[in-house]
């Protein structure tokens, strides 16, 4: 047995305990050097934060978060908080087709075009404007996240137009569908 | 919920992996060297819960200043303490003027408290991790209570709660069993040997003790430390632990619920570390084993250093780090014999027999031989900083005063230093520092054969000895790259050789002049019977 | 309704006019891409060409919306404005098509100022060979091509088609605003000249002029006043206040005699509507007893002047009846609030209610903290049979400050608004 007074000393278990986190440590550098990432990947909030601020050119990522309920919970709060105006969603409506829904930062309305070709126009009004040009309408419907492009804005109003297969007609006649603008 | 079976999950290194990726808009890393170490050491340690109390409050400070929380994980710069103040000062109304700070400071109702930016910029990979494993939503709705916790113990319920999930996460996503059971194995090798209550130091794991065990372990068809390569990389892992459990670098977590009395104190403890950590960031330094690989063929793109050999080797003897020279006889039985080992698997594999011609393998001379190639490869060390210094002497880089101060003796570094009091003494009025600094490494290139002759004439030396790639002579396109590579490099290597030269320099293992310790030739041959006969006990004989 | 072959012409090749609907006042005038619901990005110039004030469309017509689907896409300029002014001729007056030959192919390129002029364009040279590219595809096109543009561009066509002739039968109509153009196809634009008092009140004016002879005879009958009126009442029907009066300013002063009084009757009426709606409105506020001594006795008292009872200012527990006294449903907006001197002001009470003719409705009641005693009370209300859209933004401005801004409250009044408002002062210490 050696012993030499002028080291430091410790207790075996402490010794022992430090032993596993060094070697836990390696254990990580190591798997992550030779780690190959899995195929399926798993969507990061880089993704998601990707997905609110350019949506056009993340359409896939999108609809993967909406087919994942953990991730569209993470989205919906991500897109609240980044959403320059909200709209959540409305109390019951008497009929199942609206024409209006009101909010407190903005107004959407819609209304279909007279050719009667399935085109219709849906007419945002926010109320306040801010400084930040918003870009984009996302909406939440059965867990799905969509969202429009949206032309310029004048006098608070910007108005997109869609046909009848587009998914936010469903979305602005159900009442529990939320809408958020950024 | 299966519980991963051991170590850590695909997922786990998926978002590890996504996470140190992660770049910031100029392509920049979005997190240090070191903020990626300590992810992997705090993870390791499981010591999340001591961080996660001081990010809880630079959250609170956040959250009081009414920044969106995912403002900092979309920054457009790196994570540092100024871009974490900049994003705090731009919520505040200070003014345009002032400088970002890096303490940040905050009240909750009528406690203060200030909250260090750097050691938050240092643990900023962490941050990420928690906003992946508990999601932005929830994380979201931690930091509206941290907005209005009212106190300090408002923010340790919080922070509790928080490393309660990562707990459950890394139960299922980063089990320990193996190293676990791995530590058992040595921890009752040591207890057998020294007794349960022996307080343990570094040189209670000495060669002598690592041979025992892989002779006692390597025996059995199933251990994992049959090989003796093996029992040498996890014994000086046990005497690094020993190291680290003494100076506490590796804090183990001893209670989750920081509102008990031991987590209190545990908590007062690291209000000061954190504050303190201010003054200590300068000694934080990176392990010299990762800079290895930023001099590597694959690293640089216009000089050549060190070569593929040689980096295994180096990297072989630095994982010994200051065990090292105490187990120098180790190393030598390690790089002698572990290849030998190594063949008589692979011949095994191809059913081919080696036993027989093992001892023609290893010759008597063999611990001379890796003596002197430890010797060479830290000459070449030396040699190649010297070499790289001489070319930045060529190319009249002001890099080379840097690099040659260090290389120069006493009266050389003296010398140098008079030229600089020499410039600035005929300063005629004020003059920016920068200029000054270029002013006098300009002096020093154009005197350097009158101050510092012997020195350029050793750099010179070297620059003949060793012709690599890039040294020696000015390229004609790329030169930033080629001067920026050679600083590196040089230090770098200025940093490797030392370690290299403490192992075989004045080492008492191996000194033969002292009475009572055996030549290398004749440790060799004892080694080598004993491994030999070893091996034909673990592989069999042939008929 | 088969509309004549129109073709803008454009740098990529002549873009047709596929079709043109009119669509809901609300919707913004849109250009879209035929067979597809893609919104053209210079969908809002021809929206501000549509509608007013700016819009000349609305004016020749009368309508302020439309949809325009188009063969391809337009992305810039403002040659296309000819075109589509065309097609608006041609879709107001539809019997007319049939007078065109109906392989006739209109080729169109010019801009249009606000004033109905039209102004020549660049890139002619492009925009015709690309034509003529487009027409080389077409077997045997012999169809007649009326190329309708500003002269100086036609002179541009015909020097190209000197240099190299194509075998086009082309019509020249070369027009310098969109009077005579629609003078050339026999249409009627409904604007005279190129005063922009002119512009789109053609229909306005003849009304006008009707109105003001039957005023000079003392003998101008309602119908005769509701269709002089119709632009002016439309506008404040819809709630349009600040187009309604941009009109009438420019009324009043650009306009000729006719246009000048007949603006001045339709402030006049505004006026008297707002004077009548505000008494038609009764306003009574009512002390609820309580158990404090200056609260013992129940009060009530009806707002008919400018001041607010002394006893509004004892910390009692109030309420608030509104009436609407007149044979119409009116909204009415209501405003409670206190103030320090110059600092904001403190909101108590804020109410909307649609009121059907002679009812009432009695607002939940509210106290009057007694720290309140040292300010100042105002009680707005506004009285409206219009959409609100533009209204309540003039009434929340009013509400924001102290005193009620004077100008806001003129402007409410111009609009036809009932407006009443009342002030209490703080009481002494």
């Amino acid at each position: 047995m050696t012993h030499h007074s002028d080291e430091p000393t410790i207790g075996l278990d402490d010794a022992t305990a430090h032993f596993v986190t060094l070697e836990t440590y390696h254990q990580l550098d190591t798997s992550l050097a030779a780690h190959q990432p899995d195929t399926v990947r798993q969507l990061t909030f880089g993704d998601l934060l990707a997905a609110a601020t350019a949506p056009d050119t993340h359409a896939e990522t999108i609809a993967k978060i909406g087919s994942n309920a953990k991730q569209a919970s993470r989205f919906a709060a991500l897109l609240r908080s980044m959403a320059i105006y909200t709209q959540p969603s409305q109390a019951a409506a008497a009929s199942a087709q609206m024409d209006k829904r009101t909010g407190e930062q903005f107004d959407l309305e819609l209304k279909a075009s007279s050719r009667h070709d399935g085109a219709h126009f849906l007419i945002i009004r926010i109320h306040k404007l801010t400084e930040t040009t918003p870009q984009h309408l996302y909406y939440c419907h059965n867990n799905n996240y969509n969202f429009i492009s949206l032309s310029s804005v004048h006098n608070g109003i910007s108005q997109v137009m869609v046909g009848e297969d587009n998914l936010v007609i469903d979305a602005f006649n159900d009442p529990a569908a939320e809408f958020f603008i950024k | 919920m299966t519980v991963q079976d051991d170590g850590p999950s695909h997922e786990l290194l998926d978002l590890i992996r996504t996470i140190f990726d992660n770049t910031v808009a100029d392509g920049r890393p979005r997190h240090s060297d070191q903020a990626r170490q300590n992810l992997l050491k705090v993870l390791a340690g499981h010591s999340y819960a001591k961080v996660i109390f001081p990010l809880c409050h630079f959250l609170s400070v956040s959250a009081q200043n009414g920044v969106a929380l995912y403002h900092w994980f979309a920054m457009s710069q790196p994570v540092t303490a100024r871009s974490l103040g900049q994003g705090l000062k731009s919520a505040a109304s200070t003014p345009a003027s002032a400088r970002p700070q890096t303490i940040a400071e905050a009240s909750h109702r009528s406690q203060t408290f200030d909250v260090n930016l750097f050691h938050i910029a240092k643990h900023s990979a962490l941050l990420d991790l928690i906003l992946e494993i508990i999601g932005y939503d929830q994380l979201e709705a931690f930091y509206n209570r941290l907005a209005k916790a009212k106190n300090r113990q408002d923010v340790t319920a919080i922070s509790n709660e928080i490393s309660r999930e990562i707990y459950h996460f890394l139960r299922n996503h980063m089990a320990t069993a193996s190293s676990e059971k791995k530590a058992r194995s040595l921890r009752d090798f040591l207890v057998e040997r020294y007794g349960a209550d022996h307080p343990i130091s570094v040189n209670d794991i000495d060669n002598e003790l690592i041979v025992d065990f892989w002779i006692q372990f390597s025996l059995d068809a199933d251990s994992k430390f049959r090989l003796y390569t093996n029992c040498v990389q996890n014994w000086v892992r046990f005497r690094h632990a020993i190291r680290a459990a003494t100076r506490n670098q590796f804090q183990q977590e001893t209670s989750l619920d920081a509102l008990s009395e031991q987590g209190q104190a545990a908590l007062d403890q690291i209000d000061q570390q954190t504050a303190k950590t201010m003054f200590d960031d300068a000694s934080d330094d990176v392990p010299i084993g990762s800079q290895l690989g930023k001099i590597s063929s694959a690293e640089l793109q216009t000089i050549k250093l060190v070569t593929a050999t040689e980096q295994d080797h180096i990297a072989q003897l630095l994982d010994f780090g200051d065990d090292g020279p105490a187990l120098i006889v180790t190393i030598l039985r390690l790089v002698t014999f572990g290849p030998v080992q190594a063949r008589l698997i692979e011949a095994l594999r191809q059913k081919k027999n080696q036993l027989n011609t093992m001892d023609g393998i290893v010759d008597t001379s063999a611990y001379d031989v890796a003596i002197g190639q430890i010797k060479q490869l830290h000459d070449t060390l030396e040699g190649l900083a010297k070499a790289a210094t001489f070319s930045l002497y060529l190319a009249r880089s002001p890099a080379f005063v840097y690099a040659a101060l260090p290389l120069a003796d006493v009266t050389e570094q003296k010398a140098m230093r008079d030229v600089g009091v020499d410039v600035r003494s005929r300063l005629t009025g004020p003059v920016d520092e920068q200029e000054l600094v270029a002013q006098i490494s300009a002096t020093l290139l154009d005197t350097a054969p009158d101050v510092m002759p012997l020195l350029l004439h050793r750099l010179q030396q070297a620059k003949k000895k060793f012709r690599r790639k890039g040294l020696g002579k000015l390229p004609t396109e790329d030169v930033e790259t080629w001067t920026a590579e050679l600083a590196n490099g040089i230090e770098i290597l200025s940093r490797l050789a030392p370690p290299l030269n403490r192992l075989v320099s004045n080492n008492p293992a191996i000194t033969t002049a002292q009475s009572g310790t055996p030549s290398l030739q004749s440790r060799c041959i004892a080694d080598r019977d004993l491994f030999f006969d070893h091996f034909r006990q673990i592989y069999g004989q042939t008929s | 309704m088969t509309l004549p072959t129109i073709w803008i012409a454009t740098t990529h090749g002549p873009v047709e006019v596929v079709s043109i609907t009119e669509e809901d006042p609300d919707i913004r005038s849109v250009l879209c891409l035929s067979d597809s619901f893609q919104e053209l990005p210079i969908s809002p110039l021809y929206d501000a060409f549509v509608r007013r004030p700016t819009g000349l469309i609305e004016q020749m017509t009368g309508h302020p919306s439309y949809r325009v689907d188009l063969s391809g896409p337009i992305t810039q300029g403002h040659s296309w404005q000819v075109g589509l002014t065309v097609m608006h001729l041609f879709h107001a007056e539809p019997d007319k098509s049939a007078a065109i030959s109906p392989h006739a192919l209109m080729w169109t390129t010019g801009k249009v100022t606000p004033k109905g002029i039209i102004q020549p364009v660049g890139e002619i040279n492009k925009k015709w060979q690309m034509t003529r590219a487009a027409l080389d595809k077409k077997p045997r096109f012999a169809d007649p091509v009326l190329v309708i543009a500003h002269p100086a561009n036609i002179a541009e066509i015909q020097a190209i088609e000197q240099d190299d002739p194509s075998e086009l039968a082309i019509t020249w109509v070369p027009v310098t605003s969109i009077i005579n153009m629609a003078a050339y196809f026999n249409l009627t634009t409904g604007i005279g000249g190129t005063a922009p008092l002119v512009v789109g009140r053609r229909p306005v004016k003849r009304v006008i002029a009707a109105v003001a002879i039957g005023l000079a005879c003392i003998a101008v009958s309602s119908h005769l006043a509701i269709k002089f009126a119709a632009p002016l009442t439309r506008l404040d029907t819809e709630g349009r206040y600040r187009e309604l009066f941009m009109e009438l300013r420019e009324m009043r002063q650009d306009g000729n005699w006719l246009d000048v009084n007949g603006a001045f009757f339709f402030e006049k009426y505004l006026r008297h509507r707002a004077t009548g709606l505000g008494d038609d409105v009764h306003i009574e506020i009512r002390l609820i007893p309580g158990q404090d001594a200056t609260c013992a006795a129940p009060r009530t008292a009806t707002i008919t002047t400018n001041t607010l009872p002394s006893w509004i200012n004892n910390g009692c527990q109030f309420q608030l009846t509104l009436g609407n006294r007149s044979d119409q449903p009116i909204g009415v907006w209501t405003a409670l609030y206190s103030h320090q001197d110059n600092a904001a002001p403190n909101m108590i009470l804020r109410n909307h209610a649609a009121l059907p003719p002679k009812q009432s409705v009695t607002l939940p009641s509210f106290t009057m903290d007694s720290t309140m005693k040292s300010a100042a009370k105002t009680l707005l209300v506004m009285a409206s049979m219009r959409p609100d859209s533009e209204l309540l933004p003039w009434f929340n401005a009013l509400s924001s400050t102290p005193r009620p801004a004077a100008q806001m409250m003129r402007r409410i009044e111009k609009s036809g608004t009932g407006f009443r408002f009342a002030q209490g002062s703080a009481t002494d210490n």
